[in-house]
């Protein structure tokens, strides 16, 4: 099967050509396949805004290529165009783009730039409001009036009703209370189960990762430093803190027990694989 | 010397707007803030923390009640220099409080405000960077700098005004992990070796349980109040108003539901790992 | 691309010219800018472009960077060279086409006018190049006091510059991040007629206008609980002090103004 997302060689220089020069992104090559649900950990600066802004032609590569359902993204004017519709980009605090009037209008400012019959674009505005949560009354709102977790569905959903292939998020949980994070990502997650596309979760959040990923992409000075399964990638926790990245709590609590001797696998990353590991190893001797 | 840093004393205070998003109010709160203690707000956003903080240095007065810092009544206009001077305070985005466009003339501009000596506004700069770890940033332009760096720069700015009390408003909800870490260090340095009292207001449960205190605040008032141990010892109150609990408590009462001996009261992973261990050696496994 | 802008750009350096004090500087510039306009035939002006090329040779400033600030105003200096050449009427024809004629006059005065212009945004360029941006608000602050007597807040003005310079950088990052945003929902801001392009700003000019609105509140905000109260009792950490080597700079100065004046008057005949 043709991986939806192709990244050959891929590199990026910020700065080119002059003393700053960068590079942001270094000869990246990973396949990721339809219908997967990759989330991109890694530190400040160590490239995932600028590896997912390739993935819909906003960035040009300096060397390499990037190929979405097999083609190039870079090989025409149009491609490039087709390529934001195709993987859609939804940026960190993205209730800051918002510029419309009413938050219909706003919704319908992705798929209006991609020249749909008003018919369309209305069914995909509702389908969108609908999906992360904002009812109809507030469709006619200004999106100003909004409170601010509505402000950030809305912006959300203005990327949703472009209906990609591909959903990319950075950080769209960043400056939200629990129960507003919790909030974006259980409906992140229903996007994905329910549309059945590839979603891409740039996250700081470990757990949110271990919660929501099927696979883990992780960076580390601009390059791909693992990319596997979530359990793959977590029962290599001890790497990840050697790299200075964060690993979910309860992967810790298992390293350390590890550490103590304790019999247990090194790939649990939520609290009920940790409960049945446990008991897994203390139900062979009876307390 | 009041022994009370900040007195507030049945504050009401309600913003009369009328849009749509209306913040939430302060409903008739009492709470005292001991000099030198290290004190975490935590509350879900709207619960009305961030309205508390202002209520602190009279950017906002109370309808109802008083507020008092050092005994001075923050309803009291006159004294509203004094006031900011011993409490000072650090907000959410480290872009909108700086403002100057080198660190060390960022540093300087409180303690500029306030007339001090040039010669002496210099040594306050110099080991206020230095205390906050970043004096050989001095000489960089602000928006060169990482989120985390720019809030210590930030907070240096603040105890270059020689304040005996910080508040900060949510000051790692924009940062990174590492952004958030260094400035949680610095707070508690500040906190520990220049005894500054601190006001943290957060919705991150971690950064609470480093504190000595910790009040959780719900719909305008406080709902738990207490060490982080007695606090997160009411997990379906926290849960209930939308906050978390920490992993490792969560994790230790499913293995003791589960019929695993554990003691009560963990919260950091080390402790999980320790009273996990124990158990595992009394059934022979290690 | 629009990270290639930059107002008053400041290079680091520790030269002659880096290092004399940013209020004699901003004034002999001011001076300069002055007296250029004094010179009225070209040995006056060559002294002055002489003096300039000296000062630059003085700041380090690399060449390229100047021919660089001098980039943004070659249409202006075209535009004057034909202007003058075409229209300064007398003087011996040299060249006469339909009704066309260039004449010597005409020559003379667009190259005086060429070099002026040369002169005086490279003086001015030194300013900035050498000069921070708050040692010269610092500065304009502190020429400007005198204006207090006019009941002119000079401070809250000098306070302003200051913001204004430290938000540029946060804005311009502000404006590519709405771009991009703007983009990532198909947004086309590269294609189409002058109102179609104009259209397109409107989804970038929004976002950017109530960020910056949220901006000033909470910058607001955040200076008022720094104590911030205007000018009235603030003092300033960075003292500025004059020293030996900016009164020769100022004797300089004058030298330069006593030598356009004896040029002038000594060879009037030029004019």
């Amino acid at each position: 099967m043709t991986p939806v997302i192709k990244a050959e060689n891929l590199t990026y220089i910020y700065g080119e050509k002059t003393s700053f020069e960068v590079a942001a992104i270094k000869n990246i090559n990973i396949e990721i396949q339809k219908g997967d649900f990759v989330g991109i950990i890694g530190h400040t600066g160590s490239g995932k805004s600028t590896l997912i802004q390739h993935f819909n032609g906003l960035l040009k590569p300096n060397s390499g290529r990037v190929l979405l359902d097999g083609s190039d993204i870079q090989e025409s004017k149009e491609s490039v165009r087709a390529a934001r519709f195709k993987a859609g980009l939804c940026f960190q605090y993205p209730e800051y783009q918002l510029f419309e009037d009413t938050v219909y209008k706003d919704i319908a400012f992705g798929p209006k730039n991609m020249g749909l019959g008003e018919d369309e674009i209305s069914a995909r505005v509702l389908r969108a409001a609908r999906f992360v949560g904002i009812n109809e009354e507030l469709l006619s709102k200004s999106p100003f009036d909004l409170s601010g977790g509505e402000k950030r569905r809305a912006a959300i959903a203005g990327v949703m009703a472009m209906e990609p292939e591909v959903l990319m998020l950075d950080e769209p949980t960043a400056g939200l209370d629990p129960r507003g994070r919790d909030m974006i990502l259980g409906l992140i997650k229903e996007y994905h189960e329910h549309t059945g596309s590839t979603v891409l979760l740039v996250s700081h959040s470990m757990e949110a990762v271990a919660r929501l990923a099927s696979k883990v992409l992780v960076l580390n000075n601009s390059a791909v430093a693992m990319f596997g399964t979530v359990s793959e990638v977590f029962s290599r926790g001890r790497e990840l803190m050697e790299m200075d990245l964060n690993v979910p709590e309860i992967t810790r609590i298992f390293i350390g027990l590890r550490d103590r001797g304790l019999p247990v696998a090194a790939s649990v990353y939520t609290n009920e694989q940790g409960r049945d590991e446990i008991l897994r190893v203390f139900g062979e001797v009876a307390p | 010397m009041h022994e009370n840093i900040i007195e507030i004393k049945n504050a009401a205070f309600f913003y009369d707007s009328e849009t749509a998003n209306a913040e939430a109010v302060i409903k008739n709160i009492s709470l005292s803030v001991k000099r030198g203690s290290f004190v975490a707000v935590l509350g879900h956003n709207g619960s009305g923390k961030s309205t508390l903080a202002k209520l602190c240095n009279a950017i906002l007065v109370p309808q109802e009640g008083k507020v008092f810092v050092n005994g001075m009544d923050t309803s009291d206009s006159s004294l509203t220099f004094e006031i900011r001077r011993a409490v000072g305070m650090v907000f959410q985005n480290p872009d909108n409080q700086i403002v100057a466009t080198v660190v060390e003339d960022d540093v300087a501009f409180g303690p500029e405000n306030l007339g001090v000596e040039p010669k002496e506004i210099r040594r306050r700069v110099d080991s206020a960077l230095r205390s906050v770890g970043m004096y050989d940033f001095r000489g960089f332009p602000p928006h060169n700098l990482s989120g985390g760096q720019k809030q210590r720069v930030a907070i240096a700015g603040i105890i270059a005004m020689r304040t005996e009390c910080i508040v900060l408003d949510e000051p790692t909800a924009m940062l990174d992990p590492k952004g958030r870490v260094e400035v949680m260090k610095t707070v508690k340095s500040l906190n520990r070796e220049l005894g500054i009292t601190v006001v943290f207001i957060t919705h991150f449960m971690d950064e609470a349980a480093q504190a000595d205190r910790i009040i959780v605040m719900d719909d305008g008032g406080i709902i738990l109040d207490g060490t982080p141990k007695e606090v997160f010892s009411n997990k379906d109150t926290l849960r209930e108003s939308g906050l978390d609990v920490p992993v490792a408590a969560e994790f230790a009462d499913m293995l003791i539901s589960e019929g695993i001996d554990l003691p009560k009261g963990i919260l950091t992973a080390d402790e999980c790992v320790e009273a996990v261990a124990d158990a595992a050696k009394k059934r022979g496994l290690i | 691309m629009i990270r290639d802008i930059t107002i008053g750009q400041y290079l680091p350096g520790d030269s002659v010219l880096h290092r004399l004090d940013a209020r004699m500087k901003t004034a002999l510039t001011f001076l300069f800018v002055i007296m250029i306009f004094f010179c009225k035939n070209f040995l006056s002006l060559g002294l002055v472009a002489v003096f300039t090329l000296l000062l630059t040779v003085l700041s380090k400033v690399p060449f390229r960077m100047m021919i660089k600030s001098l980039k943004p105003i070659f249409i202006i200096l075209v535009f004057t060279a034909v202007l003058n050449i075409l229209y300064t009427g007398g003087g011996r024809e040299l060249f006469g086409f339909w009704k066309i004629s260039i004449t010597d006059k005409g020559l003379y005065t667009a190259g005086f006018m060429v070099i002026r212009i040369i002169c005086l945004i490279t003086g001015s360029s030194l300013l900035t190049y050498t000069t921070t941006p708050t040692h010269l608000t610092d500065a304009i602050e502190r020429l400007l006091s005198p204006l207090k007597l006019f009941k002119i807040q000079v401070n809250t003005l000098a306070m302003m510059m200051t913001l204004a310079l430290r938000f540029i950088p946060t804005l311009i990052e502000e404006i590519d991040r709405i771009m991009n945003a703007q983009k990532a929902r198909g947004a086309d801001l590269e294609s189409g007629g002058v109102i179609k392009r104009a259209k397109a700003l409107i989804p970038i000019l929004i976002p950017l206008f109530i960020s910056a609105f949220r901006r000033a509140y909470e910058l607001a905000f955040a200076m008022e609980c720094r104590c911030y109260h205007g000018g009235d009792g603030r003092t300033r950490m960075k003292q500025m002090k004059l020293s030996a080597r900016d009164f020769a700079a100022a004797f300089c100065v004058a030298l330069l103004f006593g030598g356009i004046i004896f040029l002038n008057y000594k060879f009037k005949a030029l004019i």
